[in-house]
């Protein structure tokens, strides 16, 4: 054991690792050998001292070179001959003293310096001895104001003189309190309700004013019986109460949860009451058309009227105004960077603006003036718009058509308007004999209208119309979404 | 560090620039690297003022495949002047004098081979070039005071190939044209879906009186 501690301290003298060889060859090493051993080993090495770091016990090598860690110089240290004192050696004597605190006139002893034993001070520690006076009553006065029905007189004065004897330390008088002597047993709270009450009168009677002294028995009642309660508890019953905190540090986070989602919902709701920002109704449209939405707006809800019955309703058009970045908040900006599209804008209506863009020779990056920028926002916003507009005139084309089939089957018939015609429109736009004014004709040749490609969103709608045919009155619900399509 | 900034409230200020580039073919393939173009990327004001009154630096950021493919020009004129084979966008970054202010970026797409134009003394040289306004919405106080210092300065026509507002004009007009005409036909499209709706209210009801009358359809009852 210790061969491996020295082995571990690094100290293996040759003498050491034969030695070590002997005790690791022969497990059961016979006494005699090991005391042969013995004195050999403590010669060579130089034990650890107690708290010296075991680092620091290493660089000291094996021991017999201690030259380097030897103190060169202790002359500085100290006077090898302490002067303690210049005076000479008082005289003490071995005498009697008085204790004042005592009553009993006990005679003790002690040690005391000569020159004082003359004009002798009382005893240093008598003044430790605190008396504390506990108050007197006369016959009268209990007479008057400190009966009890609980309490005889004879117990009451027992009670003080208890507590006369024992300081008023309260564990020890009713430790000390004979129960049995007046047959009622007394808790400390009784005791010590009866003796402050008794307190309380006495000084009330002496001087009306002073700081009353109260103490609530029931209330250190209870407050023990807390105590007592709380230091009972069994291990299992601190379990549980430990569970159930825990539980309710979930539930209360839950809450907080509950009323922060709550709260983020009302604000959502509000804004959604709000009126819309101008960004949300797209910034990019003219006053003027946007008036003419407004109106258009209205037209639609008096026709909502007929929505449920209304195997079609095109007026009712979403129009999904482009958002363009604005620059309201302080800080620099380019002129360009308000004319960035949105990026959530779908491929359908990028390469629509793409296309109606070329087609009206316009750049697709132009100069960043304020007028060019607003001019292109207010047209890709159109472009959309238009998009729109024609996607519902090719859906109420079919629709019509449809129609015209079913009355035809009851042999009726009715005429489609040109202008409503759509589907047929040829890349480039109409001729312009075709825009001739006449009633029924469209107003323009629609080049741009017809460069815009509707393609899905036509053969979804036309393919939902068609299905209409055969099944029943689809719910507003069902129209909204494939109009969305 | 919280510093309030203090900003002019209310006040707003555009400073017209003009980014772009120039390019000169060599005429050849350079052996070395394959370069076939010496191009300069620029930014200037589009007024005669001096730009270090609100601009600190301007910073070029070109092809990773340049060396030191930032380039910052701390004093007008803000240039680079690189050669190469190819376009690419090259990102401009300006850092104005108040630090307060955040630096803005703006993209030119390096062109080599369009706009091709002749110059005067007969030489071929490639210039595109891009109006753009910086807006200073509520700048910093020390950035409006340098802002306005330089104001009321005429545009410096002569430092540009293009007259840049008369593209800007003409853009103007196209637009306004094209817009127009899609106003137009916003209005034609309107108009007969209006009257397409109303033809089939009008019909439907008469269908379904038929439907009833004939009572001899029971597949297209919903209609």
């Amino acid at each position: 054991m210790i061969g491996d501690v020295q082995s571990i301290l690094g100290n293996s003298t040759s003498d050491e690792s034969r030695e070590k060889e002997v005790l690791r060859i022969g497990s059961l090493t016979t006494l005699a050998n090991k005391k042969a051993l013995a004195p050999a080993r403590k010669t060579d090495t130089m034990k650890k001292p107690e708290g010296m770091a075991r680092e620091l016990y290493n660089l000291m090598g094996s021991g017999d070179d201690l030259q380097s860690v030897m103190p060169a110089e202790t002359k500085k240290y100290r006077n090898p001959k302490v002067q303690m004192g210049f005076r000479a050696v008082r005289k003490y004597k071995w005498a009697p003293f008085t204790n004042e605190a005592r009553s009993d006139g006990l005679q003790l002893h002690h040690w005391q310096r000569v020159d004082r034993l003359e004009n002798s001070e009382p005893y240093a520690f008598s003044r430790f001895n605190k008396v504390i006076q506990v108050p007197q009553f006369t016959d009268e006065e209990y007479e008057n104001y400190l009966k009890s029905s609980k309490w005889s007189k004879e117990e009451t004065e027992y009670l003080f003189e208890v507590c006369r004897q024992f300081d008023i330390r309260w564990p020890i008088v009713v430790d000390r309190y004979d129960n049995t002597r007046f047959g009622t047993p007394r808790s400390m709270e009784d005791i010590k309700d009866r003796f402050y009450s008794i307190l309380y009168e006495l000084t009330q009677l002496k001087d009306p004013n002073s700081q009353p002294i109260a103490y609530d028995a029931e209330h250190e009642r209870r407050r023990k019986e807390q105590l007592s309660k709380q230091w009972n508890r069994t291990k299992e019953e601190l379990e549980e109460e430990e569970q159930l905190i825990v539980e309710l540090r979930k539930i209360e986070m839950r809450k907080k949860e509950r009323e922060r989602k709550a709260h983020d919902l009302q604000k959502l709701i509000n804004m959604a009451d709000a009126p819309a920002s101008p960004s949300a109704s797209g910034s990019g449209i003219s006053p003027a058309l946007g008036k003419k939405k407004s109106t258009f707006r209205v037209k639609t809800g008096s026709m909502s009227t007929n929505a449920p019955t209304a195997i079609f309703n095109p007026v009712d058009i979403s129009v999904s105004a482009l958002r363009f970045p604005e620059f309201k908040s302080a800080g620099a900006h380019l002129r360009s960077q308000e004319m960035k599209l949105p990026t959530n804008i779908g491929q359908k209506k990028l390469k629509n603006i793409e296309v109606i863009l070329e087609k009206s020779k316009m750049e697709m990056n132009p100069m960043g003036s304020e007028a060019i920028v607003n001019i292109y926002n207010e047209f890709r916003s159109q472009i959309m718009l238009l998009q729109e507009l024609k996607a519902t005139l090719q859906t109420a084309e079919f629709e019509l058509e449809s129609m015209r089939g079913r009355f035809q089957e009851h042999g009726k018939k009715f005429d489609i308007e040109p202008r409503m015609r759509i589907s047929s429109l040829s890349e480039g736009g109409l001729d312009e004999s075709m825009v001739n004014g006449e009633p029924g004709n469209p107003t323009t040749t629609r080049r741009l209208a017809s460069y815009i490609d509707v393609s899905t969103l036509n053969s979804v709608s036309s393919l939902t119309s068609r299905k209409r045919k055969t099944v029943v009155a689809p719910s507003p619900m069902e129209l909204k979404r494939s109009r969305k399509l | 560090m919280t510093e309030v900034v203090e900003r002019m409230k209310g006040k707003r200020v555009v400073r017209p620039i003009v980014y772009g580039n120039t390019a000169t073919s060599f005429g050849y393939k350079r052996e070395s690297d394959q370069h076939t173009h010496q191009w300069t990327v620029f930014l200037r004001t589009f007024n005669a003022e001096d730009p270090t009154k609100f601009i600190r630096k301007v910073q070029f950021k070109l092809h990773d495949s340049y060396a030191n493919s930032t380039r910052v020009v701390e004093k007008p004129p803000y240039e680079v002047v690189e050669t190469g084979w190819g376009e690419f966008e090259i990102q401009i970054r300006i850092y104005f004098i108040d630090p307060n202010e955040k630096p803005i970026t703006a993209f030119h797409y390096l062109r080599l081979f369009q706009p091709l134009v002749t110059m005067p003394n007969g030489k071929q040289q490639v210039i595109a070039e891009y109006f753009d306004e910086i807006i200073f919405q509520e700048p910093t106080v020390p950035m409006y005071k340098a802002l306005t210092a330089g104001e009321g300065k005429k545009p410096d026509v002569k430092r540009f190939h293009n007259d840049l507002l008369q593209v800007c004009n003409r853009s103007i007009e196209i637009g306004q044209a094209a817009r127009d005409e899609i106003a137009a036909e916003i209005e034609d499209l309107r108009e007969a879906l209006r009257e397409a709706h109303k033809l089939m209210v009008r019909h439907k009801d008469e269908l379904e009186q038929i439907q009833d009358a004939s009572e001899t359809i029971s597949t297209n009852g919903a209609l």
